[in-house]
Parts: C-alpha cells; structure tokens; sequence
C-alpha cells in the first residue's frame, strides 16, 4: 500500500506548468505552420477534393468527406482552433476542435495514414484533458506527455528489431544510395553506412527515452534528439514536418526552469493567474482524468503487439501494422491488375486509375484491406457479383511474390479484423 | 552539443578513409548515365530528328506533285520515321514534354475529318491529342487505296484544307523531334549529373520510363484490341485499338519500341539497368534479377515478330498467339515495375505529398 501512496503522491504533487505551457504554444504553433503548409501544397484538394472514392477505416464507413468548400473550412477552423491553443484562448474547447477536425480528417482515408499524424490526434486527444493554461499543475500532466512520446520512441525502436533491418541493414541500404546528392553523400552509397546507420537507429530509438527521463543525461539527450531528426529530415526530405514536430515535443522533457526562462524572455509567463489556489490533487475530477490517461496507456502499450494475433509475415500481409509506431521499416511495392465480370460473362481488365489517384493506388497495390475496399466498390460500381485481381508485391527486395490466387472472387471475401488466410505465403529467399 | 559534432565529424572522416576490401562499393551510376546518354538516348533522338526532316521534306514532294509514286515515297518515310520515334517515345525526360503527345491513338478520325472541313483547328488543344501526330498520318495516308488517296489530295472538294492539315500535323512531329534532340544534346551534361536515384534523378526518370512503356506496349498496343481492357471497347476483338491500323504495321511498331527498351535496360554493349542489378544481387524467384528481365525482353520480342500475319488479322487467326503475347508482357511490365524499381529504391509514380 505504501507503494500506491507513494505513487499517487508523486502524480499529483504540484509542480511549474511551464514546460506544459511552452508545449501548449509550440504545438499550437507548429500545427498552424503544418496546416499552412498542407494547403499550399494543394494537399487539401489532391487528398480530400479530387479522388472519387475513399478507403475508410473499418467501423467509419459512416464518415464522409464534405464538399469542396466544406473540406476548405474545415482546414480553416483546424488552423484557428491551432492558433486559439497556442494563445491559450478558449484553450479546453479549441483543443477538443482541433483534436475532432485532425482526426475526421485522418479517419476519411486509409491512403493517407502516417504514423505522424496519427501521432498528433493523439497529442491532441491528450491536450483536451490537460490542464495547459495553469500556472501550477500536478506532475502527471507532464507525465502524461512525456510518457506518449516516450511510445513513439520506444515502439519505433523495437519494430526496428528484426532480421531485415539489422542483419541486412533493409531498407536503409536502399533508400541511403538515393540521397547521394546531398553533402557528404558519397557515403551513403557504402553499404557499411547502412548498417550503421540502421543499428544506431534502432539503439537511439529503444533507449532514447530512458535518457530523457534521467535528470543528469536529459541534456545530451536532447542533444542527439536534435541531431537525429536533423539527420532524418536531411536524408528523407518526404517525411516532412515530422522530425520539426518531434524536436519541438521532446522539449517536454527538459527542466521547467528552461521553459520558465523562455516564458520569461518573451515575457508570456506574468499573464497567468492560478484560478483555483487550493491543491486540487483530491478532487474527483482529477482522479476520473487520471484513470482515463492510464485506460489510454494501457492501450497504447497493448495496441502495437496486436500483430501477434495474426499468423502471416507482418510486413508482407500488414494485418496490425498500423497505430504501431513502426516508422520508415519497409520498402514495398505492388501492382494489382484488377477484372470484373461484364454482364455478358466476359472478364475484363479494369484500369485502376480511373477510381484512384496516384497515392491511392499505389497504397492500396499492397495492402490486402484496401484491395478488398477496393474490390467492392468495383462490385456495386459495375453493378457484378465477380472481381478478381492479379496482384504481385515485394517486401525489403525479395523479390515481386504473386499475392492470392487471382481465381479467387474478391467480392466474396469480408473484409474485417479476423485473420487474411487467403493471403499467400511470402516464398522463402 | 559541441562534443556531438566532434564526434559525428570524426566518423564522418574515419568511414570516408576506409576502403572497403571489393574496390567500388558503389555502382558508378555517373558511368551508366553517360553510357545510356551518349550512346542510347542522344543518338535515337538524332535518328528521329533526320528521320522527320525527310518525311517533311516527302511530304512536301508529295503535295507539291500528288502522285502513287510521291506518294509511296512518303508512306516509306512515314513508317521511316515512326519507327524511329518508337525509340524515343519513351523519354518522359524530353524538355518541351511534347513527344509523347505525337502518338496517342486510337486514330480520332471524327475530329480528323472536321478538323480539315472546318479548316480552323489548334493542335494543341486536348480534342486535337488524337487526331495528330503518326496516327493521324497513318490514317491520312494508308485509309484508301493509293489512287483513292491520290485523289483526296488533287480532285476533292476538301483538297486544299487536307493539304494544309497534312502540312500543319507533319510539320509539327518535324519541329518537335528536332528541339527534342537539341534539347537532349543541350542538356546531356544536365542528365548525367542528376545521377542519384532519388526524385527527379534521371535512374528515378528512366526506371519510371521503362515501366510506363512496358505497360504501354501490354495494355495499349495489345490489350485493348484483344478486348480485354477496360470498357472502352465491346469486349470483343476489336482492331481498331491497334497502332497504326491502317498502315497494319503494329507488329513491326511494338518490336521496335521493345528493342529500343531493352538497350535502354541494357545499355547497348555499354553499362545499364542489368550491371546495375547485378551489382545489387537483385534475386528474381531465387534466380537472379538483372539476367531474367534480359529474357523477358528477348520472350516479348520473340513473341512480338513471330506471329505470321499482321495483328489486326492475328486478332481472328492467331489469338491465342496474341493473347500469349499480352500474358508476357504483363510479366514485363510486374519485373520493371516492381522487383527493379524496389530493388534501385526508385519511386514509381510519384506523387506530391509526405511518408513515414
């Protein structure tokens, strides 16, 4: 009993919001710069606007995008509720904005997944129990950030603990040769940078957290924090925003009198009043929010290991792959030729580019739920009860592997959580 | 933070001065793309580019004097040239982004038809895109018989109008193909410096031209007259799809372009695509990569020439042939587009927007 006497002390004892607050207006501040970003690019229109179909998440089926115009306000109100989270206006309520908007837009297609943005609806469900605009709070507001990004870390580092990616420094040894052009690229080309380079990802990853957490080491962890996404963000310019947005949270971990002297210097910490002076560590309230963080924890660390409820090869056949935190593991490639039965009985070949954008068929050439989505809407489309496809993908350089039986009539199979039996085995190389 | 980049600095000089035990731990694509420039690329655009200033210039004769035999002169430069541009028709990379747009059938004749009654028409509007270039040619000049056609270009109503839209269409594949090849020469040095693999690299240009080709050649000069594409045709045989339908010279089109393909993946006598593989031990159902995309290459071709009648009368007499054909090159195209470009790192496709 000492124990949990001992742990509730220690969540709930008060400590300096600051680096809560410096989080808050960072946050705020990257996600407005995101979204800018996101719609100058065109992305808005290319991801939301123009495709004709849309793979939804299994159980949101129910969410569909709006119109032009719709989609267009709704990135507007997300880049306000962005910038209210920073000021600190209207905080608890532009947080709930934010985090419902983010993910609405995440949930309309699978095509765009990427563990960042999962990442951030996560933060942002996180900032609406939060108590962000008060000068004073109890330890396990900050605890509960540094925890999630502790995930991130860890997670990403131990997907990284597999045959491919150490032994044979896959995909690195890959993806490394294509950024020759940058300085000091010759390197890249030489197969032991890919190993280094794998091996210190991976060690970076798993421990990374454990030394930001340690007061006396949270500096030099910092340190290689910075250098590491620095690096990722030099060598693979498409993962955009992310490694910006990871160097910015993981200030989390720093001491609250850095983030007091950075409130100080742009003078933002005298405006804040502590509305309610009484320690609120016994309030029920505060027990109820604590109770729903270890509820999400509990998740979080279950959530990932999902993939072990299925028996083929993770990589090969994705079945929870996804909301892992497996970042950057896979070079993979596909291409499906898809056929329908006409009304007068004859197959034909159907050309996949007339349903999808770009991004959308190729994410959907390798992964087997999407084929499947996919599939049906070519069943209710051509108004048939037969599709097949033809579908060839290769993981890590393995080499093409045919996927399923292309007899196999798609539109029969459900698509839902129980294992894809029907998947062929990936050939031993 | 100054001890980590001491650190990282020192290891940035320690891996550059070791020499790893094999000498040339990295494929000297610098080599390739010289060897593919100067030696595949740049000498089918010159080819194309002589090829097109003659027919101009039979084209010329031939208005200028309608006759069978002006006439013949100009079929030959015809199917002269439009070979040659299957050598280049898969360069994405030609500057003015034009080429590709010179061969897109099926032949629009409709628009063919009013284009020249009307006699007002731009060429690079979207509604022109099918009704310019070889395949409008093709059927201006192979649709009739000699003296029929002869006789479109002396004593029909429309004869002045026809002559113009002949002028207008070949002067522009002759226009095209020459800034092409200029262009090429002039930015050669361009194209062999971009020598990563990464987007907008030329290896990244070229695999995704291999790729888009090989597909090309299986679903449009061959699937779709089989019928089994889309829904753009009957679902019946149908040989209209073909290129160069009138000319009936499909057949000896495809073999070309993939011939050109393969010096392309094989960089002629030179460095290419295969050494690259090779270099990689990329494997192919546990057999080597680099070498069975070779006979793939050399199974399409063979598979192209040996069907004995044109492919507009295989489609009836030979189809299984054809269909055996079509089967290959869809494991061309699975080779090129997946296992290469996977193994080289090569995006396929690529379009705007971030990954993880």
């Amino acid at each position: 009993m000492m124990g949990i006497k001992k742990l509730k002390s220690f969540l709930f004892e008060e400590t300096s919001a600051a680096p809560l607050i410096v989080f808050r207006i960072a946050f705020g501040v990257m996600m407005f710069l995101s979204l800018v970003r996101f719609a100058a690019n065109g992305w808005i229109d290319s991801l939301y606007v123009q495709p004709k179909f849309f793979f939804s998440y299994y159980g949101f089926e129910w969410l569909k995008p709006l119109n032009a115009t719709g989609m267009y306000i709704v990135f507007g109100l997300m880049m306000l509720a962005a910038l209210c989270i920073a000021a600190g206006f209207l905080y608890r309520f532009s947080a709930i904005v934010f985090f419902l908007l983010f993910t609405y837009v995440e949930l309309l297609d699978k095509t765009n997944y990427l563990n960042h943005y999962y990442f951030i609806s996560i933060i942002s469900l996180l900032m609406c129990l939060l108590p962000a605009t008060k000068k004073v709070v109890p330890r396990w507001a900050i605890l509960t950030l540094q925890l999630q990004m502790a995930i991130v870390y860890f997670f990403a580092g131990i997907a990284k603990i597999n045959a491919d990616w150490l032994l044979n420094a896959m995909p690195l040894k890959v993806w490394l040769p294509t950024r020759t052009d940058i300085p000091f690229g010759f390197l890249l080309d030489k197969t032991l940078v890919a190993y280094l380079f794998s091996w210190c990802g991976m060690l970076f990853d798993v421990t990374i957290a454990f030394f930001l957490f340690n007061r006396r080491t949270v500096w030099h962890a910092y340190a290689l924090v910075v250098i590491f996404h620095v690096i990722t963000a030099t060598l693979f310019p498409g993962i955009g925003m992310f490694p910006f947005i990871m160097i910015v949270c993981a200030t989390i971990f720093l001491p609250a009198q850095f983030h007091e002297r950075i409130l100080k210097a742009f003078k933002l910490n005298p405006q804040l009043q502590i509305r309610n002076p009484q320690s609120p560590s016994n309030s029920t309230f505060q027990y109820l929010l604590v109770s729903t963080l270890a509820v999400h924890f509990l998740i979080q660390l279950v959530l990932p290991f999902r993939y072990v409820l299925y028996l083929n090869n993770l990589f090969y056949t994705e079945q929870g792959y996804r909301f892992s935190w497996r970042v950057m593991l896979m070079e993979k490639a596909g291409l499906v030729f898809f056929h329908v039965k006409d009304k007068d009985g004859k197959l034909r070949e159907i050309n996949n580019r007339d349903f999808l954008t770009t991004q959308q068929e190729k994410q959907m050439s390798t992964q087997p739920d999407m084929i499947l989505q996919f599939a049906q809407h070519l069943k209710s489309h051509f108004q048939t009860d037969e599709v097949y496809a033809e579908a060839y993908v290769t993981v890590n350089g393995k080499g093409s592997n045919l996927f399923f039986d292309p007899k196999m009539n798609l539109t029969k199979i459900q698509d839902d959580f129980s294992d894809k039996k029907w998947i062929l085995a990936q050939a031993e190389r | 933070m100054l001890k980590y980049i001491g650190v990282a600095a020192a290891l940035l000089i320690l891996l550059n001065g070791c020499k790893p035990k094999n000498d040339g731990d990295n494929f000297d694509r610098v080599a390739m793309l010289t060897n593919l420039g100067n030696n595949v690329i740049v000498p089918a655009h010159q080819q194309l580019s002589i090829a097109a200033a003659t027919l101009k210039a039979k084209k010329d004769s031939f208005t200028g004097n309608p006759s069978s035999v002006t006439l013949d002169s100009l079929k030959a430069a015809f199917l002269n040239a439009y070979t040659s541009f299957m050598k280049v028709e898969s360069f994405s990379f030609t500057p003015n982004g034009e080429t590709r747009n010179l061969n897109v059938f099926v032949t629009d004749t409709t628009q063919i038809n009013a284009n020249i009654s009307t006699g007002i028409y731009n060429l690079s509007a979207a509604n022109n895109i099918q009704a310019k270039g070889f395949p409008a040619i093709d059927y201006l000049l192979f649709s009739h018989s000699s003296i029929e056609i002869v006789n479109l270009f002396t004593a029909d109503a429309n004869t002045p109008k026809r002559i113009q839209y002949l002028n207008d269409i070949t002067n522009e594949i002759e226009t095209v193909s020459a800034s092409a090849s200029t262009e090429w020469n002039n930015s050669l040095s361009q194209f062999i410096g971009a020598s990563g693999t990464d987007i907008g690299s030329s290896v990244g240009m070229l695999v995704n031209d291999l790729s888009f080709e090989s597909e090309r050649c299986r679903r449009e000069r061959v699937g779709n007259s089989l019928g089994y594409i889309g829904f753009v045709s009957s679902g019946n045989v149908d040989a209209h799809f073909l290129e160069a339908y009138h000319s009936a010279h499909s057949k000896e089109l495809l073999a070309a372009n993939l011939r050109e393909l393969k010096k392309l993946y094989e960089g002629g006598t030179g460095t290419g695509f295969d050494d690259y593989l090779v270099y990689l031990n990329a494997e192919y159902n546990g057999q080597p990569l680099a070498p069975a995309i070779s006979n793939q290459f050399d199974l399409v071709i063979q598979k192209a020439e040996i069907i004995p009648v044109d492919y507009a009368t295989a489609l009836t007499t030979n189809r299984p042939d054809m269909e055996s054909l079509f089967l290959e090159l869809k494991k061309l195209t699975v080779m090129l587009k997946v296992d290469m470009s996977s193994q080289l790192g090569v995006i396929i496709n690529y379009s705007d927007n971030d990954g993880d």
